[in-house]
């Protein structure tokens, strides 16, 4: 295989991998990470950074979502000042302390995890 | 171009076309057809009565076991509700005077979370900022006699669901539609003897698909018609297999109307087929649109989702701004197009050249009707249209009580389709009221380019006529110049004459720069680089302003 044949498969495993194909897992993992918010759904179900990490909330979507704790605890409305964010809109949350949370967004989804719902765990280094 | 460069784009681009599918995720098992439903099939008896029972409709859902109906006396509700036991029936005792009012601070009127089979009967709700009625995977849904005004969102909705049925009911004033179905196949789904207005769709219906029927409904005074649409936003696309027949659809995009930028962009048109395939648009009557009165085009996404194998017939279709039917490219085959009673169909002759028996051209379209689509979806990124609030959308006059009021019989949503599954035979072309004339006159258009939105006609001149008219100087010119030329033998002569007009574009590019033309260099440049450069400019000045590059 020459370099140029490697450079090509390269290139279209990178593009697969970096885009997420259907099979990839429902697990949004990393430091700081963007959740998408479709029509009528969390783009990952379940969320996991790290202590200090940030999810940032993205509207992708042409209905109006959000992302609310279940417990109360925190909110995109908090640092996005409304419950109702359309497409492009951005609510980033860091998360300072370790805990799992069940979120859901209040316009499609209930805090007992029905419909438009997810949760997000945040881990100790090393967790 | 080495082979392997090719193949490294080619990697590339099947790369990037992997990433062009929908968003991951995977439908309820109720919006693909799964029959299982946690509804009994029965009502239990028992009554819930708010507020003589429960002080607030949410307590007295919250209260409910399956199969029990919650009768809401007279009054205004300040409350939103959220349903989550299955097979309850909810209704008013007077569908123009049991209102739940969102007062514009929350979010749905009723919301029904994967709860199968509740029915939500003879009630309005209004004033919320998201939607006035929603369901959401579940398998059984019915609205009967609903009344949604100016909700935020869509007045009545069933999402990511299967077997239901919306009937006798009323919306208006809601940005993106007065009614919608979303994400299924089968939907298993009917919408009949309903009226939306003033919203920014009558319907809409993204990757809302098989066994979904509209029926004997009224939409008008919206943006646009109806709009069963392919879209990648949502799991399921492509649209397919929607029936449409016997509806009145008519004077949309002649009034005020709330919208979102999808609906911006389509308005004034009646019926519009948007990247859907397998559909029937049958016996409608479909009247005064400033746009089209039907449009079959493409919704270009992360796919680019075309129309085909459609089948429009049979439909009364008259005052259409551009034309009554158009189609518009790029385009799947096998649309077909039969005994419409029309006017003027783009491209012309559509029913002559699209029979849905017989020889038929493969994909015919054309493509200039796009252009005031693509207008006014700038015009929405530069700020140049005034958004209408949904709150000040009118009222609609006391709408028709359901037959029975609270004695009616009580009916969990269970098999819904299977009875009300219409028999599409028997739906003939709607009645006309008298007081509706055509009133809309046939507008002004360049090969389909039209005016009604400046920056759309002026996109449609720039990036489509003048290239086009352009090219055919290039033509014409390079053609005159060979015939008068004396250093070309005949043979050669004819060569150049047949590149140039069978190899479009290129032919004549290769002449002007190869053919040794004997026009001065600083024309041929300026007439090759120089003019197609500016149009060029336009068009991807359009698209970066359009958000679509």
């Amino acid at each position: 295989m020459t370099v140029r044949l490697m450079v090509a498969v390269l290139v279209a495993a990178i593009a697969l991998v970096s885009c997420g194909g259907a099979d990839a897992s429902d697990v949004l993992e990393g430091e700081d990470v963007t959740l998408n918010m479709y029509d009528n759904r969390f783009e990952f179900t379940e969320v996991r950074i790290p202590v200090g990490g940030s999810v940032d909330f993205y509207g992708a979507g042409r209905n109006p979502h959000n992302a609310v704790a279940a417990d109360g605890s925190w909110s995109t409305e908090d640092v996005f000042g409304s419950l109702e964010q359309y497409e492009g809109d951005s609510a980033v949350i860091t998360f300072d302390q370790p805990g799992t949370y069940v979120f859901f967004c209040t316009l499609h989804g209930n805090a007992e995890g029905a419909g438009m719902a997810g949760t997000l765990i945040v881990e100790e280094p090393g967790g | 171009m080495g082979f392997r460069w090719a193949l490294l784009l080619a990697a590339g681009a099947i790369a990037l076309a992997a990433c062009a599918g929908p968003p991951r995720g995977e439908p309820s098992p109720a919006a693909v057809g799964d029959e299982t439903t946690q509804a009994p099939a029965e009502w239990t008896g028992v009554t819930r009565r708010v507020p003589a029972d429960y002080s607030t409709i949410q307590s007295a859902v919250d209260a409910a076991d399956p199969g029990d109906l919650v009768l809401i006396d007279r009054g205004t509700y300040r409350e939103a509700v959220s349903v989550t036991t299955p097979g309850i029936t909810i209704r008013g005792v007077d569908r123009n005077e049991v209102v739940i009012d969102g007062e514009f601070e929350r979010g749905n009127g009723i919301e029904v979370l994967f709860a199968d089979g509740v029915s939500i009967e003879n009630l309005t709700s209004m004033n919320h900022t998201v939607n006035g009625f929603f369901w959401t995977g579940v398998r059984g849904y019915r609205g009967s006699y609903l009344t949604a005004i100016n909700n935020g969102d869509y007045g009545i909705y069933a999402f990511d669901s299967g077997d239901g049925l919306f009937e006798h009911s009323y919306a208006s004033g809601s940005p993106d539609a007065a009614f919608y179905i979303g994400q299924c196949n089968p939907c298993d789904a009917v919408i009949t003897d309903s009226v939306g207005e003033y919203s920014g769709l009558g319907y809409s219906g993204s990757n809302a698909s098989t066994e979904l029927y509209l029926v004997k409904n009224t939409f008008r005074y919206n943006g646009a018609g109806i709009s069963p649409n392919s879209w990648d936003g949502e799991l399921l696309p492509p649209v397919e297999n929607v029936v449409i027949v016997g509806n009145l659809i008519h004077d949309n995009g002649t009034a005020d109307f709330p919208y979102k930028t999808a609906q911006w962009i389509v308005q004034g048109n009646g019926i519009l087929l948007t990247g859907s395939e397998n559909s029937i648009a049958s016996r409608n009557v479909v009247m005064n649109h400033p746009m089209n009165g039907i449009f079959l085009h493409p919704n270009i996404d992360k796919n680019v989702w075309m129309a085909g194998d459609n089948v429009v017939e049979e439909n009364l279709v008259a005052g259409s701004g551009l034309a009554d039917i158009t189609m518009a490219g790029p385009s799947q085959d096998g649309n077909c197009f039969e005994a419409n009673e029309v006017d003027a169909t783009m491209p012309a002759a559509l029913e002559t050249l699209q029979p849905c028996d017989g020889l038929r051209f493969p994909a015919l379209y054309e493509v200039g009707s796009l252009t005031s689509l693509f207008g006014r979806l700038v015009e929405r990124n530069l700020g140049l249209d005034d958004e209408i609030f949904y709150g000040e959308m009118p009222h609609p006059d006391a709408q028709p009580q359901m037959p029975g009021g609270d004695a009616a019989d009580v009916r969990p949503a269970v098999n819904v389709f299977a009875e009300a599954r219409p028999d599409i035979e028997s739906i003939g072309l709607p009645d006309v009221p008298a007081s509706l004339e055509v009133t809309q006159q046939k507008g002004v258009n360049l090969m389909g380019v039209t005016f009604a939105s400046v920056i759309g006609g002026f996109l449609g001149l720039y990036a489509y006529v003048l290239p086009l008219a352009l090219y055919a100087a290039w033509v014409v010119i390079a053609l005159w110049e060979i015939i008068r030329r004396d250093d070309l033998s005949t043979g050669a002569g004819v060569g150049w004459m047949l590149a140039i007009l069978v190899i479009p574009f290129l032919g004549v590019i290769g002449y002007y720069l190869l053919g040794k033309s004997q026009i001065p260099a600083a024309y041929r440049w300026t007439m090759l680089a120089g003019g197609m450069g500016v149009y060029v400019l336009f068009l991807v000045l359009g698209l970066v302003i359009g958000g679509i590059a």
